[in-house]
C-alpha cells in the first residue's frame, strides 16, 4: 500500500491513529508495532511472513555476537553470516541478474519487499555498530521491530542509527497538536508527489518518447529538468508523507531532503539528497576505507568509488554506479578548483551541471544510452524545433513553480511573513489550505490510479 | 492559540477523511458506470492464496478507488484543473481545442495476429474478400497532437498493415478519404469513431469496389437523433468543455426497405430487432444506438430485387456504416467476432456469399476477441 493510495489516506491512517488513541500509552509501541506488520500484511501475507523472519533472524544475531563479542570469543562468525544473508536478499530481490534465485525460492513473481534497500542499510549499520561495540544490542524486541519495520519510515527512510531512533522513541509527545502538524506535513508530501511529480512525469516521458536523433539541445535539458525535478518531488513527497504520518503519532523524524538542489556547492547537495543514507555510507564505507590508506591518491580512488557505491545502492546498476561517481569525483576537484572567494552563482552553476549528468546517467538504463543523450545536450541534433516550444508552452508554468518550490525560498517567504503581522492570517489560512489540497489531491489520485512514476525500487 | 490551530487542523482533516471514508462505506455501491462506460471492480475474493499474494489487497485498493464517494465528481475536478493549468493530457487523452483526442496511439504495437487471420480467411473463401481499416480520429486529425505523439501515425500502421494483407483481398484506403475531407464532421469530437457522415465517405468508395453505384448525397433525409453524445474518450476524461456530439440517422425515404432484422445470440436464439435502437440514444453509451445493442450475429433482409448476398465481419467502427449497405444487397448477415464464441462457421455459411467485408478500426487491430484463432479452426 503506498501513502499515495486512497486505501492509506481514507483507510489505513485514520483507522490507525483511531486504534492508537483508544490504546493506553504503555502499550503505544505495541500498538504501533502490530499496525505496522498490518501494514506489511497489507501489500500480502508473503510480505508480512518476510519481515517477521527477517526481524527474527537480525536481531538474535545481533545478540548473539555481542554475547559472543563479551566471552572475547570470535563475534565475526554471527556478523559476517548475517551481513551477508542481508546484503544477498537485497541484491536478490533488486538486481535483475537474479532472476535465478527468485525462481528457485518459488518468490511469487510480483512480491518485492518494498523498502527493502532501507532497512537492510539499518540492520547492516546496526550489526556493525554491535561488533565495534558503538551499541549496545537491543534486547526489547518490539523496539528492533519497530526499528526495521515502522510503516511511516519503511518505503523512504529516513535512515538512521538505531541509538537516535530510540531516543525519538523515548521523546514521543502524544497530542492532537502533534496530529495536526503532522497532517500537514503529510498533506505537504502528497502535494509533491501527487501534483507536482506526476504531471513532472508527463514532461519527462514525453520527451523520453522522442527518438534520440530527434533531441534537440533544448527539449533534452527540458527533459531532464523534469527528470530531476520529478525525482526529488516522488523521493521528498514519499519521505513527507511518512515524515508526517510520524509526526501524527508524536515521534519527530529529521527530514531527509532538505532542500537539496539549487545549491552552490556539490558536496551540499550530495549531503542532502537522502541526508541518513548518505550518512550511512559516510559511516560504514567512506570513512573505514578512505582512513585505510595514507596515499592520497588511493585515497581519492576510495573515495570515489565509495560514492560510486552509493550510487548502485540507488539504482542497481552500472549507470548509477557511474552516476555516484560522477558526484564523488566532482566534490573531489571541488576542493581544488573553487577556492573560497569563487562567486556563489558560479557554485551554483557547477553544481546544476553536475546535477544535470548524475541525472542522466541514472534516467538512462545504458553507458551508450548516457551518452548519446549527453553528445544531444551539446545540440548535436540541433539546438531547438517547434517541439522544443510546444512543451516550454505547455509545461513552463508547472516548471517555474517546481523550482520554486524546490528551492529554500519558499519556505523562507513563508517564515519572513509569519514575523510580521499577516502572520496571523497565515496561521488561520493554514488548515483551511491543507483541507483544499488535501481535496485537489483526491481528485488527482482518482484520476491517475496507475500513474507511472520515475522511482526505482528501493 | 498556536496550539488550538493545530488541533483544529487535525479535527477539520480527519474529520474529511473519516466522512468520506464514510460516505464511502455506506453508498449504494454500482456495478456499472455510466459516465465512464465501464463495470466497476467488485469487492476482491477474500481467500488464502489472493491473501498470501497481495491480489486481495490490490483488489481492495482498485475497489475503493473505483467506489470513491462521487467518484465521477473527482474525476472531473482533475480534467478542469489539468486543462487551467495548461497540462493539455489527461488519462492518455489529449484535450484540445474543439476536440478530445486519443494520446496513445503511437505506442499501438501491431501484432501479426489480424494480418494472420485475414490471409487464412481469404485462402478457404471462394468469393472475394476487402478489407477496410478505418483510423481514429487521432489519426485523421493527427496535425492537432504536438509531434512527440506521431512517431508511429496511424496512416503508417494501416499502409503497413495493407502490406503484409495478401494480395488476393482487395484493400480500401480509408485513411486517404477521410484524411481528405477532415474540414467535414466526420469524427466524433469525444470519441474516437467515425460519425454517420464518415461513414457514407468510405461507402462512397466501397460500394464502388463493390459493383455498385453510391446514392446520392441529396437522396437522403438527415435525422438528428441526438446532440448530447459522450463518447469513449468522454469516460476516460470526463471533460464536459468540448461540445458533445451528434448522432444522425441517413434515411432514404424512397430506397429500398428493410424487411426484417434478426439477430442471434451465441446459443443460436433468434430474436426480431430493428436497424435502429432510438431507446439506446437516450444515455449510456448512445453510439449504440446503431443497430442496437452489441449482439453476435445481425441477419438484414431487404426489399433489394438482386440475389446478392454480403457478409460483413467487423467491429464497431461498421454500426454506423451497415444501414448504408442495405440499398444494395437482398441479404446481409453482420458478425461481430468481439462478441461470440468459437467459430465464424457456426454462425454463418460463408461459402454462401460471393463477397466479403472486413471492416475495423486501426484501435482493435490487436483485439484478442476480435482476431482469435478458434474463428477459422
Amino acid at each position: 500500500m503506498e501513502y499515495s493510495s486512497l486505501l492509506y489516506i481514507y483507510g489505513f491512517l485514520p483507522i490507525s491513529l483511531a486504534v492508537y488513541y483508544l490504546i493506553p500509552k504503555k502499550h503505544s509501541e505495541k500498538a504501533l508495532l502490530g499496525l505496522s506488520m498490518l501494514f506489511c500484511g497489507f501489500s500480502s501475507l508473503y510480505f508480512l511472513i518476510f519481515m517477521a523472519v527477517y526481524i527474527l533472524l537480525n536481531y538474535t544475531m545481533c545478540r548473539l555476537t555481542e554475547y559472543i563479542k563479551q566471552k572475547g570469543s570470535i563475534a565475526e562468525i554471527p556478523l559476517a553470516s548475517m551481513v551477508i544473508i542481508d546484503i544477498t536478499a537485497i541484491f536478490a530481490f533488486r538486481a535483475p541478474y537474479m532472476e535465478w534465485f527468485r525462481n528457485t525460492v518459488h518468490a511469487p513473481e510480483i512480491f518485492y519487499p518494498l523498502g527493502i534497500s532501507f532497512f537492510t542499510l539499518s540492520a547492516v549499520g546496526m550489526l556493525t555498530d554491535i561488533y565495534k561495540g558503538r551499541q549496545k544490542a537491543e534486547k526489547n524486541l518490539i523496539r528492533y521491530a519497530l526499528y526495521i519495520v515502522f510503516f511511516p519510515r519503511l518505503y523512504m527512510g529516513p535512515c538512521m542509527q538505531y541509538s537516535e531512533f530510540s531516543k525519538i522513541l523515548d521523546r514521543q509527545k502524544r497530542g492532537f497538536a502533534q496530529t495536526g502538524t503532522g497532517l500537514c506535513i503529510f498533506v505537504k508530501g502528497l502535494v509533491k508527489k501527487v501534483i507536482i511529480a506526476d504531471s513532472l512525469y508527463l514532461l519527462y516521458s514525453a520527451v523520453n518518447k522522442i527518438g534520440h536523433e530527434n533531441l534537440t539541445a533544448l527539449t533534452t535539458l527540458l527533459g531532464m529538468t523534469a527528470y530531476i525535478l520529478c525525482l526529488y518531488f516522488t523521493m521528498s513527497g514519499i519521505a513527507d508523507m511518512g515524515r508526517g504520518t510520524a509526526e501524527c503519532f508524536g515521534y519527530r523524524f529529521p527530514d531527509s531532503f532538505p532542500y537539496p538542489l539549487f545549491r552552490y556547492r556539490v558536496r551540499l547537495f550530495a549531503s542532502r539528497w537522502l541526508t541518513g543514507v548518505t550518512g550511512w555510507f559516510r559511516t560504514y564505507i567512506r570513512k573505514p576505507l578512505t582512513s585505510s590508506s595514507r596515499n592520497p591518491y588511493i585515497r581519492l580512488v576510495f573515495f570515489v568509488l565509495a560514492w560510486g557505491m552509493l550510487g548502485f545502492w540507488f539504482k542497481f546498476s552500472i549507470t548509477g554506479f557511474v552516476a555516484g561517481m560522477i558526484i564523488g569525483l566532482v566534490i573531489s576537484a571541488e576542493g581544488y578548483i573553487l577556492k573560497k572567494g569563487t562567486l556563489k552563482i558560479t557554485g551554483v552553476f557547477c553544481t546544476l551541471i553536475a546535477t544535470l549528468l548524475w541525472g542522466v546517467f541514472l534516467s538512462e538504463d545504458s553507458i551508450s544510452d548516457a551518452l548519446s543523450m549527453i553528445s544531444a545536450l551539446f545540440g548535436r541534433y540541433g539546438f531547438a524545433d517547434s517541439l522544443t516550444f510546444y512543451f516550454i508552452r505547455a509545461y513552463i508554468l508547472l516548471l517555474a513553480i517546481a523550482v520554486f518550490f524546490a528551492t529554500p525560498a519558499a519556505k523562507k517567504l513563508i517564515r519572513k511573513a509569519e514575523r510580521q503581522k499577516t502572520g496571523i492570517v497565515i496561521s488561520f489560512i493554514k488548515p483551511v489550505l491543507a483541507l483544499a489540497f488535501l481535496i485537489i489531491c483526491t481528485a488527482y489520485i482518482s484520476a491517475n490510479q496507475n500513474a507511472d512514476t520515475v522511482l526505482f525500487r528501493l | 492559540m498556536k496550539e488550538m490551530l493545530k488541533k483544529l487542523t487535525a479535527v477539520l482533516l480527519l474529520g474529511f477523511m473519516l466522512s468520506v471514508a464514510l460516505a464511502t462505506a455506506l453508498s449504494n455501491k454500482k456495478t456499472r458506470s455510466d459516465e465512464e462506460n465501464r463495470e466497476l471492480e467488485s469487492f476482491p475474493k477474500f481467500t488464502l492464496s489472493s491473501v498470501t499474494d497481495g491480489s486481495f489487497f490490490s483488489g481492495l485498493e482498485s475497489y475503493a478507488s473505483d467506489h470513491l464517494f462521487k467518484r465521477s465528481k473527482w474525476l472531473s475536478v482533475k480534467s478542469h484543473i489539468s486543462r487551467e493549468t495548461g497540462e493539455n493530457l489527461v488519462n492518455g487523452v489529449f484535450i484540445g481545442e474543439d476536440s478530445l483526442l486519443d494520446a496513445e496511439m503511437s505506442d499501438r504495437e501491431i501484432n501479426g495476429k489480424a494480418v494472420e487471420i485475414i490471409n487464412a480467411f481469404a485462402d478457404s473463401y471462394k468469393g472475394t474478400v476487402y478489407v477496410a481499416v478505418i483510423p481514429t480520429s487521432s489519426g485523421v486529425y493527427g496535425d492537432k497532437l504536438p509531434a512527440y505523439l506521431l512517431e508511429n501515425p496511424e496512416s503508417r500502421q494501416i499502409s503497413g498493415l495493407y502490406g503484409r494483407i495478401s494480395d488476393d483481398v482487395r484493400k480500401i484506403d480509408a485513411y486517404n478519404i477521410l484524411k481528405m475531407l477532415n474540414d467535414n464532421y466526420i469524427y466524433f469530437r469525444n470519441d474516437t469513431k467515425w460519425t454517420s457522415y464518415g461513414a457514407y465517405c468510405v461507402y462512397r468508395t466501397v460500394i464502388q469496389k463493390l459493383g455498385f453505384l453510391p446514392t446520392p448525397y441529396d437522396k437522403y433525409t438527415i435525422m438528428h437523433i441526438t446532440d448530447k453524445f459522450r463518447g469513449n474518450l468522454y469516460n476516460r476524461t470526463l471533460y464536459t468543455d468540448t461540445k458533445s456530439d451528434l448522432i444522425d440517422i441517413y434515411d432514404y425515404p424512397n430506397g429500398e426497405k428493410v424487411v426484417s432484422c434478426v439477430s442471434s445470440d451465441k446459443y443460436g436464439n433468434k430474436q426480431k430487432k430493428e436497424l435502429y435502437d432510438m431507446k439506446m440514444a437516450e444515455n449510456g453509451y448512445m453510439y449504440d444506438m446503431y443497430l442496437g445493442e452489441p449482439v453476435p450475429v445481425i441477419e438484414i433482409e431487404t426489399t433489394v430485387n438482386n440475389e446478392k448476398k454480403l457478409l460483413v465481419i467487423k467491429d464497431s467502427y461498421a454500426d454506423c456504416f451497415i444501414p448504408f449497405l442495405t440499398q444494395h444487397y437482398n441479404k446481409i448477415t453482420v458478425v461481430s467476432p468481439e462478441f461470440t464464441d468459437g467459430k465464424l462457421s457456426d454462425y454463418a455459411d460463408i461459402n454462401d456469399y460471393e463477397q466479403t467485408l472486413i471492416l475495423f478500426g486501426i484501435e482493435n487491430v490487436n483485439s484478442e476477441k476480435l482476431f482469435r484463432d478458434e474463428l477459422l479452426s
